[in-house]
């Protein structure tokens, strides 16, 4: 005599996919074959609750929480398009480069008044920020009163007269030819 | 035909959720064998042609109503759901509530073909060979389909249990 059936075995005798070998267990044994009718009458409660009874009602959302629900992902969805709208126009908004005359203006004599003696702002003094759009040297550098190139640490080099930070570069070498 | 209603009701009503729903296809399904009828088609096995009218239904209505399952039942079905379980059998009280609301889960989490399987075998009572003439399967199908409806219906309630 074989073993007995496992319960999956059993569920599969009784969609009738079972192998012969198992058929025949269930008919010699006792047990299986209780089982087996148990699992029937299980089968059998199952289908006449299906067949006779109402289905409960489902425990879901009441209407109108889902509604609000609906609202509230569309009133989000709304709000993240108009952000994002709005931060694509606000990056589009032109930002003054230092480049810009203005602001390399207001620099110059930022760095006037920061380095003027005597109360008296300095009129020879280096533009920090020399205008990168070209690659000449100090001769291109945008400048007013008169400003000339340095090398030196912030473009103090010549201005303040700090030893061993003499002028060079293409302008210095001008003037020293010119002499 | 009038024999067949009840029938296919019930069976409509379990393949869909909504029994308002489950009469419309029920009235599509008789308007169906009514054309049918007056252009000389009518099939040999009314029951069987019914069935399979009545699943199909169910089946596109099904595919076809995601807006009304968003929406859920109507009222007017909820008012028919609560009317007919304010008076259960003796049986159906002495089985009790919880465990017949299991049993309703455990079947509509079932995939849409195995509830029809199971439908048709254990509640219409056909056999294999005529659920499978039924639904267009065949036979081994059917039986493949019926094994993994009752292991998971039989899951659902052991581990809820």
């Amino acid at each position: 005599m074989t073993r007995c059936l496992t319960d999956r075995a059993l569920t599969r005798l009784l969609a009738d996919l079972g192998p012969p070998t198992d058929r025949a267990h269930l008919a010699v044994c006792a047990s299986c074959t209780a089982r087996y009718r148990r699992l029937q009458s299980e089968l059998a409660g199952i289908a006449h609750v299906l067949a006779t009874t109402p289905e409960p009602r489902p425990r879901t959302m009441p209407a109108p929480r889902r509604w609000i629900a609906a609202a509230a992902v569309l009133a989000a969805a709304v709000a993240g398009i108009w952000v994002s709208i709005d931060i694509a126009s606000w990056r589009q908004v032109p930002v003054r480069s230092l480049q810009d005359p203005v602001v390399s203006t207001a620099m110059t004599d930022l760095t006037a008044a920061l380095f003027s003696v005597d109360g008296e702002p300095r009129r020879r003094t280096t533009l920090l920020v020399p205008d990168m759009t070209q690659e000449a040297g100090c001769e291109t550098v945008t400048s007013m009163a008169g400003i000339h190139c340095a090398d030196g640490l912030l473009g103090l080099g010549e201005g303040m007269g700090a030893p061993g930070l003499e002028p060079h570069g293409p302008s210095a070498d001008r003037a020293d030819g010119q002499d | 035909m009038d024999a067949h209603r009840g029938r296919l009701l019930r069976l409509c009503r379990l393949l869909l959720r909504d029994p308002e729903e489950a009469q419309d296809v029920v009235q599509d399904v008789f308007v169906k064998a009514y054309d049918a009828q007056m252009q000389g088609r009518a099939p040999g096995d009314w029951a069987t042609w019914l069935t399979r009218v009545a699943i199909n239904a169910c089946h596109d209505r099904r595919r076809a109503g995601w807006w009304m399952h968003f929406r859920g039942s109507s009222a007017r079905g909820e008012e028919l759901q609560v009317m007919a379980a304010a008076d259960p059998s003796p049986a159906d009280r002495a089985l009790g509530e919880e465990t017949r609301r299991l049993i309703w889960l455990a079947f509509r989490r079932l995939p849409e073909r195995q509830r029809q399987v199971f439908v048709l075998r254990y509640i219409e009572e056909l056999s294999t060979e005529e659920a499978a003439a039924t639904l267009g399967l065949s036979p081994g199908s059917v039986k493949r389909h019926l094994f993994r409806a009752i292991s998971r219906l039989r899951e659902g309630l052991r581990g809820a249990s």
